[in-house]
């Protein structure tokens, strides 16, 4: 049984391509055959974070024209055999491309694939209802900073109403050191404010920046945020696992802190 | 100095305070300003029958039902204060 599942957040630079790239390799890694598709028409990013963009020959724009076929879109991750990118065109723009031609699109790659990761551009516009017309599930991606989640909240609304109620947040970017000092909203805060289940929180690593730079995802370096990323993974496949740190000490301090206030 | 240094150290709590409050008024599309105005009247109005502390009314909307909360600790003798609340 295949899944399609958008990856968004409203607000831009959260870490959307980032989680698209680290969940597409990491459930790849744990032997699914996974296709991650870049939807930000005329703003591709994807193949960079992945390290292919040398390799893009067709895209996602020619598909959905019939002037290529799928298998022929298709790039192979260097690294992981299981792992796809369908890359987005640098040359069109959001209106090439409609709500029902992309539901056709996730409907033929759902033949193919265990996993369908949708990368979903910024914003509330035509990009992203394109995104999620094939979804049958969302992972928002937001920071511990009012304006993202300003973002992340509208955004749950519009998902909502499109019948997306499979809802899962990701907190990036958090940092222990700020949330002890209470400079920065701990994820309990995050989830009593947005109100849906959590699926994982990531650390503010430098890694990331580090493997974007290189063109690989986090893979075999040890950074917090790799290992994190491959919890969200086996969450997604059912298995519970605890949240790590970041959230404990924050529990602990809320706790603290509201001794302190009463 | 000191001043800074107690403003940094909070500003995690008034975001989530802002957010919360924010968040709620733009789903039921209802600004901040309302909802005190909301408040207000309320409390002006529960004050012709009831006695409380107009500082302890906490006035909450959920999201998902949206219902509108008003919990008021109603006074019954000065020393118990607070304790018999009442939600309305």
């Amino acid at each position: 049984m295949s899944e399609v599942i958008v990856i968004t957040s409203g607000k831009g630079g959260v870490g959307k391509t980032t989680t698209a790239a680290n969940i597409g390799t990491g459930l790849a890694m744990l032997g699914k055959k996974v296709a991650v598709v870049d939807t930000d028409i005329g703003l591709r990013n994807l193949d960079v974070v992945l390290g292919l963009e040398n390799r893009i020959v067709y895209n996602l724009v020619d598909v959905i024209n019939g002037s290529c076929r799928m298998k022929q879109a298709l790039i192979r991750d260097k690294r992981h055999p299981d792992l796809y990118l369908l890359p987005s065109a640098q040359t069109k723009d959001k209106s090439a491309v409609t709500p029902e031609q992309m539901i056709k699109l996730t409907e033929q790659l759902r033949e193919e694939f265990d996993f369908v990761l949708l990368d979903c551009p910024a914003g509330i516009e035509q990009g992203f209802r394109n995104a999620i017309a094939g979804a049958d599930k969302a992972l928002v991606v937001t920071t511990p900073e009012v304006s993202a989640i300003r973002d992340a909240d509208r955004i749950i609304g519009l998902l909502e109403a499109n019948e997306i109620r499979d809802i899962h947040l990701i907190i990036n970017r958090l940092r222990p050191d700020m949330i002890a000092r209470g400079d920065m909203m701990s994820v309990d805060d995050v989830i009593e404010i947005l109100a849906v289940d959590l699926l994982g929180t990531l650390p503010d690593d430098e890694q990331i920046v580090i493997a974007a730079n290189q063109g690989e995802p986090l893979s075999g370096k040890g950074s917090l945020a790799e290992a994190e990323y491959q919890n969200i993974c086996r969450r997604l496949l059912g298995e519970d696992i605890p949240f790590p740190d970041i959230r404990q000490k924050k529990g602990m301090f809320r706790k603290l802190s509201g001794l302190f206030r009463r | 100095m000191k001043f800074r240094h107690n403003t940094s150290g909070r500003s995690a709590g008034y975001a989530r305070d802002r957010m919360k409050l924010l968040l709620v008024s733009e789903r039921i599309d209802c600004s901040p300003q309302m909802m005190k105005m909301i408040r207000t009247d309320l409390i002006r109005t529960l004050k012709k029958y009831v006695v409380f502390e107009e500082s302890q009314v906490h006035m909450k909307i959920t999201q998902e039902p949206p219902v509108l909360y008003l919990k008021v600790p109603v006074m019954t003798d000065q020393k118990e204060r607070g304790r018999n609340a009442k939600t309305v």
